[in-house]
């Protein structure tokens, strides 16, 4: 293949030199090389090969259009990972918006707390700072650690479940759902410096 | 309180474990490159914090070895079929098509299809006395036609996404069969109106992305269902912002 003894970095020159199909015929090759590795990728994070698809080709046009950010301090491989893994951030937190809230979260017991008004979980900005160590403290480091998968990388509940390979009936669902529980009581509505994490909007 | 107080449950977890103690997540690609020592230290960091123990799940995903990718190869390539159609157009070209050498039957039909071409001119020029008619003037609305049948638009790069389609009415057509197909030929929607045009549904229209080819057909169909003529597939793709 022409462009197989160019490096990456190389092709991104030689695009940003030339003009025109020349130009794009270099970026459609040193994108060729990773057609598979993000397809894969977003294959593990989503919940279906289409909505991957999807990721995939937002990736790509982000990656496009961006490319005149790329400086070269890093490997071509490396911005790549960071624009999809952010793009699959905010793809997640879309998906989630859309759907239905955790049932089981709906359903615990909980009369302290308001009726949720939308399927959001929010924390208060003041209390951040303290999100860590509460974390650290109240949960067990698999349920933390799905808990940040989810919700902060927007990896699917079925993708973290193979991922780390959970052999329990509701998988990655389960320690979400305890994760949060064990959170919301360890932060009772009556401690009044401490992290709240309500379920809705503003009330 | 205002909900302007609060973040989203995500976005509050990446900014408390973002700062100092953790490594950017990036790095959990390159671990094999650092030295010995930075590499035990940031494994050991990764095992007892979640966040990074999470970063690092991912970051080996997109590492993952080409082995690893075998194994959902199906997955991989339909997905990689659809990025391919994406960057055909980026380029301006029409996706690559496979050469296939046509078989000894495909060569007998052309030649018998041109050698009854030439004969049926050779007939006609020999009826007609006069000069032939001048050839038509080209429509002023620009149409593609495919057999009888000619889609008006949408056609090509767009600047908005389309909101409904239109063709040109065929002779004894009932109704007319539209479907759309995503770059991977799979068949996104199909109705079946006698108008000749359709409004596309708002359901539809919510899985129609910027930067990514759809292709559109219309058949005419006769009062019994059978189909009298077909247009081209029309392809069209609405520019990315």
């Amino acid at each position: 293949m022409q462009f197989d003894h160019f490096s990456d970095e190389e092709l991104i020159q030689k695009a940003r030199s030339e003009s025109g199909p020349a130009a794009a015929a270099s970026l459609e090759a040193l994108f060729q090389r990773y057609y598979s590795k993000v397809a894969y990728w977003c294959l593990r994070v989503c919940g279906s090969r289409e909505e991957a698809a999807d990721l995939a080709q937002e990736v790509f046009l982000r990656v496009h259009s961006r490319l005149g950010s790329f400086r070269g301090e890093s490997r071509f491989s490396t911005w790549l990972y960071q624009v999809t893994r952010s793009v699959a951030i905010n793809h997640g937190e879309a998906a989630r918006r859309r759907t239905a809230p955790l049932t089981d979260m709906e359903n615990a017991p909980d009369p302290a707390d308001p009726e949720p008004a939308a399927d959001e979980i929010l924390v208060r900005s003041q209390d951040i700072a303290g999100l860590r160590a509460v974390m650290e403290e109240v949960l067990e480091p698999l349920e933390a650690r799905v808990l940040y998968l989810h919700y902060a990388l927007g990896v699917t509940l079925p993708r973290i479940t193979e991922m780390l390979e959970l052999e329990n009936r509701s998988g990655a669902k389960a320690y979400i759902v305890s994760g949060l529980r064990k959170l919301r009581r360890r932060l009772g509505t009556s401690a009044p410096r401490q992290l709240t994490l309500i379920r809705g909007g503003a009330q | 309180m205002t909900a302007g107080d609060r973040l989203p449950l995500g976005e509050a977890l990446r900014s408390a474990y973002s700062g100092n103690a953790c490594p950017p997540p990036e790095l959990f690609l390159t671990l094999d490159d650092l030295p010995p020592e930075e590499r035990r230290r940031i494994e050991e960091h990764a095992d007892r914090c979640p966040a990074c123990a999470a970063e690092r799940d991912l970051a080996r995903m997109f590492a993952a070895p080409p082995e690893e990718l075998e194994s959902r190869r199906e997955d991989v390539d339909f997905v990689v079929a659809r990025l391919q159609g994406v960057g055909a157009e980026r380029k301006e070209t029409a996706p690559p098509v496979p050469f296939r050498r046509p078989s000894r039957v495909q060569w007998v039909q052309r030649l018998a299809a041109m050698l009854f071409v030439v004969l049926g001119a050779t007939v006609l020029l020999w009826m007609r006395s006069d000069d032939p008619p001048p050839l038509p003037a080209p429509s002023a609305q620009t149409v593609q036609r495919g057999t009888d049948l000619a889609v008006v638009a949408p056609r090509g790069e767009l600047a908005e996404m389309p909101q409904e389609l239109h063709w040109e009415t065929a002779e004894g057509a009932r109704s007319y069969r539209v479907t759309l197909k995503g770059v991977d030929g799979s068949t996104l929607w199909e109705r079946t109106v006698s108008a000749s045009s359709v409004r596309l549904p708002e359901e539809l229209l919510r899985e129609l992305h910027a930067g990514v080819s759809y292709t559109w057909t219309v058949e005419a169909l006769d009062g019994q269902g059978e189909r009298l003529a077909v247009s081209e597939p029309v392809p069209f793709r609405v520019r990315p912002q």
